[in-house]
């Protein structure tokens, strides 16, 4: 694997990534044998921008951001790649280095924040302790970054929540607490676990919003994990499609959205219910994603694809690079014009906004 | 909340009144003349007459039950036929013996145990877990006489670092106080290794765990308060079976606790002793668990009272 | 059924414990059919003996072969913790039928008596109603049957409660089914995984109960031999003969240990949904 090769040249790349992914392969130890989870992710994160991570559940979207945190426990394991972080390797530190990164250079949001708070502790203190532990803070210190903090994302009253447990507070108070803590310490990357997908959909926008200020201000990077489109379109600058522990499209979210590749994309595309058309029933794609120790053959994608050819079926797809930069794991584009077989490559990292 | 405790209260008190009801009809259970049966059947025609005076034999049941327990409750539990002694005395003698083993052994199960368990979760189907399961299976299932015996031979017999027997001094209290927890320790063992496993799979440890919390944090105090108060409470409601649990040890170590001076009551047919002992026992019993029930409601923020 | 078993046999130790629990409790019930020794037969001559092929695990104080002793001890044990436990389960099943199925009045002096018999902690309530019937063989059976009732009555209250509320009860009372057929033909097959599960676990708890009990003098009376009865007379000569009280502890322990897991395969191979319980 090319890890260590420099941006390529012929894109003008305005800044280096923060973020460095290559290769990136998680296996999971099922009855004696490792089964790849993830397998060959890769991707470059640049400061300000957004990744969404997209796919349906069971995709390796949350177990790719939980080896970027290195946070996948047994049996699971990262058995390959790697994850530099402004030029440091995440995946080389030691445990008690890695605990140094987490919470303080980058941090992560959880799905449902109704479970992701303890429940025998107060708000206060949850937030709190991220100063503690990453600043060294001392207590009245740390309280009171806590309090500017809890202001910041939007609490009202956050004297108040500070000294409430979790249980006392609303869907959408809790994920704002949990924005705050992953915030803190001002971290250079966000991971967002599927920030909304728990909340009311005006929460949602809120939330969402919020999420987009904050990016603004601090300059921190975001890789959002969501299966929803429509937030993607909202908020994201890059997209990367998941499916079956595969990266199958990459490319600016102008690309995916107004002219996706990947038949998986397009129909996911297809899913979204579009207030201004009038559709009898929504589409959804047949069939479910297939468990890791019964991928087909060929494509992944192949069964439930609705343009699968012979080559389809028995030869697996490698990912390719089109002239515009946009990446496709699909045989209908192995044969286009300029494409580039970058599976085992570092991508591009496109023209940045 | 304030609701809920008077009305544990309340249930408390029904229980007390139904044990008082039980220990009461005990004596007139036994077939024959209950106080022959009381005095033992050398007593003389005047000591039973006054016995069936002091009882109200010849009234009617439930007004010889009021007067019964309005004497208990002026600390009027009868005389003892072996010792002729009240029997409030007997008991007040022989308690805190009982009491300073159970609470010895709940002390220490409670710290080995906790910490066994902790072990054992984190290292959830290792060697460390099975070694401990195995360990805690064979602690619940020796019987306490046995391992009784099994510690006697080995550290007094053979080390002669303890006395056998005797409570002289708190020398001879290390084994026993050993001998009742280590069961203990079995059960609290095996509890907290499940309260814990369920923490441990929960989005608020790994949201620990994301914020760069060290590992001995997140276990010994983030997923730790959280699995600790169900774990205390089973603790705290085992500590009646380890009242009752003591007269096995008691008489293996020949202490003078409740626990032998019961059994001593019933092999000697020394029933207002009998009646008094296990109307203190199982009331302890009813009073703790209630405690420790409304003890574990207050101190959990997650339960609320909103009914 | 088959499946069942195939889950049972996938629990290893569960497997080993069922085996040896087996051989051991046909050892004892059998005794009498191939050990031609008195257990209580006393010999003054040959006391202390150390093991040998005449005495294999050697003789106690009175001269009497331990593992004769063992063996018969064994046969008293586990059929006073089988007839207790049976007959506890028997009148627990009636008493939680009773109260989950009819409720009302009934439910409420039922749970209440439960609720009674509990307020005894643990060997508390064995050794009242010894203190009652006086000791013996036969009332340590009703101790322990006593002893297991509340357990069951409450397990099977609530199972009951719980399948009432579902619907194909409802069904066959309107298709004019007597309470008395539903009791017996769905509600009882729908607990019987759990009172059997229920049933190995009190089995280990009352070979303890009953040993304790025979231990303290309160149980079965000596010279009959019972493994805490074994263990309580060997206490006296501890100093120079450890081995007359170790035997019967072990056994105790060993035969424990083994209801505790078989108790917990079957539970697993039984009830799949309360694994880890």
């Amino acid at each position: 694997m090319s890890e260590n090769t420099a941006p390529v040249p012929e894109v003008d790349v305005e800044s280096t990534p923060l973020l460095k992914v290559r290769g990136l392969t998680t296996a999971f130890k099922s009855s004696g044998a490792m089964t790849n989870i993830i397998e060959g992710i890769d991707f470059n994160l640049y400061p300000h921008e957004t990744l969404a991570i997209v796919g349906e559940s069971g995709c390796g979207k949350s177990v790719t951001s939980l080896s970027i945190m290195r946070l996948i426990q047994s049996p699971g394991k990262i058995v390959g790649g790697s994850v530099e972080l402004e030029g440091t390797d995440l995946l080389q530190l030691s445990e008690e280095e890695m605990r140094g990164v987490r919470g303080n250079k980058v941090s992560m949001i959880f799905q449902e924040p109704m479970t992701s708070l303890n429940p025998v502790f107060t708000v206060g203190s949850q937030v709190m302790e991220s100063f503690q532990i990453h600043q060294h803070l001392s207590k009245p210190e740390a309280r009171e970054k806590t309090i500017e903090m809890l202001r910041l994302v939007g609490i009202p009253a956050p004297e108040t929540v500070f000294k409430e447990y979790p249980h006392e507070l609303s869907g959408g108070l809790r994920q704002r607490v949990m924005i705050a803590m992953a915030l803190a310490c001002r971290p250079r990357v966000l991971i967002a676990d599927e920030p909304t997908t728990a909340l009311d959909v005006t929460i949602q926008a809120q939330i969402l919003r919020l999420l987009r200020e904050l990016m603004d201000e601090t300059g921190t990077a975001t890789i959002l994990i969501t299966h929803d489109l429509g937030v993607v379109a909202q908020i994201a600058t890059y997209v990367m499609v998941m499916y079956a522990g595969q990266a199958v499209e990459y490319g600016s979210v102008r690309q995916i959205i107004e002219d996706p590749l990947h038949p998986y994309t397009l129909g996911l595309l297809q899913c979204l219910p579009r207030l201004h058309e009038k559709t009898d029933r929504l589409f959804t794609i047949p069939g479910a994603v297939p468990s890791p120790d019964s991928y087909p053959a060929g494509c992944r994608f192949c069964p439930r694809c609705n343009r699968a050819c012979e080559r389809c079926r028995d030869e697996r797809p490698p990912l390719m690079e089109l002239p515009d930069g946009r990446r496709v794991r699909c045989w209908l584009y192995a044969d286009a014009e300029g494409a580039v077989d970058v599976s085992t490559a570092a991508p591009k990292g496109g023209e940045s906004a | 909340m304030f609701k809920y405790v008077v009305k544990r209260f309340l249930q408390m008190l029904v229980m007390l009144f139904a044990l008082s009801v039980i220990v009461f009809l005990m004596v007139r259970l036994i077939p024959g003349d209950p106080v022959t049966m009381m005095l033992g059947q050398g007593a003389g025609k005047e000591a039973i007459a006054a016995e069936r005076a002091r009882l109200g034999l010849d009234y009617p049941l439930p007004q010889q039950y009021v007067m019964w327990l309005t004497n208990v409750f002026h600390g009027d539990f009868g005389t003892s036929i072996t010792t002729h002694k009240p029997v409030l005395t007997e008991i007040v003698r022989r308690y805190p013996l009982t009491i300073i083993i159970a609470v010895g052994s709940t002390a220490l199960s409670a710290v080995v145990g906790i910490a066994f368990g902790i072990i054992s979760s984190v290292y959830h189907g290792k060697l460390a877990d099975n070694i401990l399961m195995f360990v805690s299976l064979f602690a619940v299932s020796t019987p306490s006489f046995f391992l009784a015996i099994l510690l006697l031979i080995i550290f007094s017999v053979t080390l002669k670092w303890f006395p056998s027997g005797g409570a002289s001094s708190w020398v001879g209290l290390v084994l026993p106080i050993i001998t009742l927890g280590m069961q203990e320790v079995g059960y609290i063992t095996r509890i907290t290794r499940s309260a814990m496993l369920d923490v441990l799979g929960e989005d608020y440890i790994r949201t620990s765990r994301a914020r760069g919390v060290a590992e001995h944090v997140v276990i010994c105090v983030h997923a730790l308060k959280n699995a600790i108060i169900p774990v205390l409470t089973s603790i705290g409601l085992r500590f009646g079976s380890l009242l009752a649990g003591a007269t096995l040890v008691e008489t293996v170590f020949s202490l003078a606790g409740i626990g032998r001076l019961t059994v001593d009551a019933v092999a000697g047919r020394d029933y207002p002793l009998i009646q008094g002992c296990v109307l203190i026992l199982a009331a302890t019993f009813v009073i703790v668990n209630t405690v420790v029930d409304v003890l574990y409601t207050v101190a959990d923020p997650r339960i609320e009272f909103d009914s | 059924m088959k499946e069942i078993v195939q889950r049972f046999c996938r629990k290893r130790m569960s497997v080993v414990a069922g085996v040896m629990l087996i051989l051991i409790i046909a050892a004892c019930a059998f005794a009498p059919l191939y050990v031609h020794v008195d257990p209580l037969k006393q010999n003054l001559f040959n006391t202390y003996a150390r093991p040998s092929a005449e005495h294999l695990l050697g003789t106690d104080n009175l001269g009497r072969d331990i593992l004769v002793r063992l063996l018969y001890g064994g046969r008293s044990s586990l059929a006073i913790s089988f007839s207790g436990v049976l007959s506890g389960t028997a009148v627990g099943v009636i008493l939680g039928v009773i109260a989950g199925y009819f409720g009302g009045i009934a439910d409420t002096l039922i749970s209440r008596l439960i609720d009674v018999l509990l307020a005894f902690p643990g060997l508390l309530l064995a050794i009242v109603v010894v203190a009652i019937l006086g000791s013996g063989e036969s009332n340590t059976v009703v101790a322990i049957a006593i002893f297991s009732i509340p357990t069951v009555a409450r397990m099977v209250r609530g199972e009951v409660l719980k399948i009432r509320s579902a619907d194909y009860i409802a069904v066959c009372k309107v298709m004019g089914e007597s309470s008395a057929r539903v009791i017996v033909r769905h509600v009882i097959p729908n607990a019987i995984s759990q009172i059997i599960v229920n049933v190995t676990l009190q089995l280990g708890t009352a070979i303890l109960t009953t040993s304790a009990l025979s231990f303290l003098g309160l149980g079965v009376q000596p010279p009959a031999p019972e493994w805490g009865a074994m263990l309580s007379s060997a206490r006296d000569v501890l100093r120079s003969y450890p081995l007359p009280a170790v035997v019967p502890g072990i056994a105790i322990t060993l035969v424990v240990v083994c209801f505790s897991l078989v108790g917990d395969g079957l539970r697993d191979a039984l009830d799949p949904r309360l694994k880890n319980a």
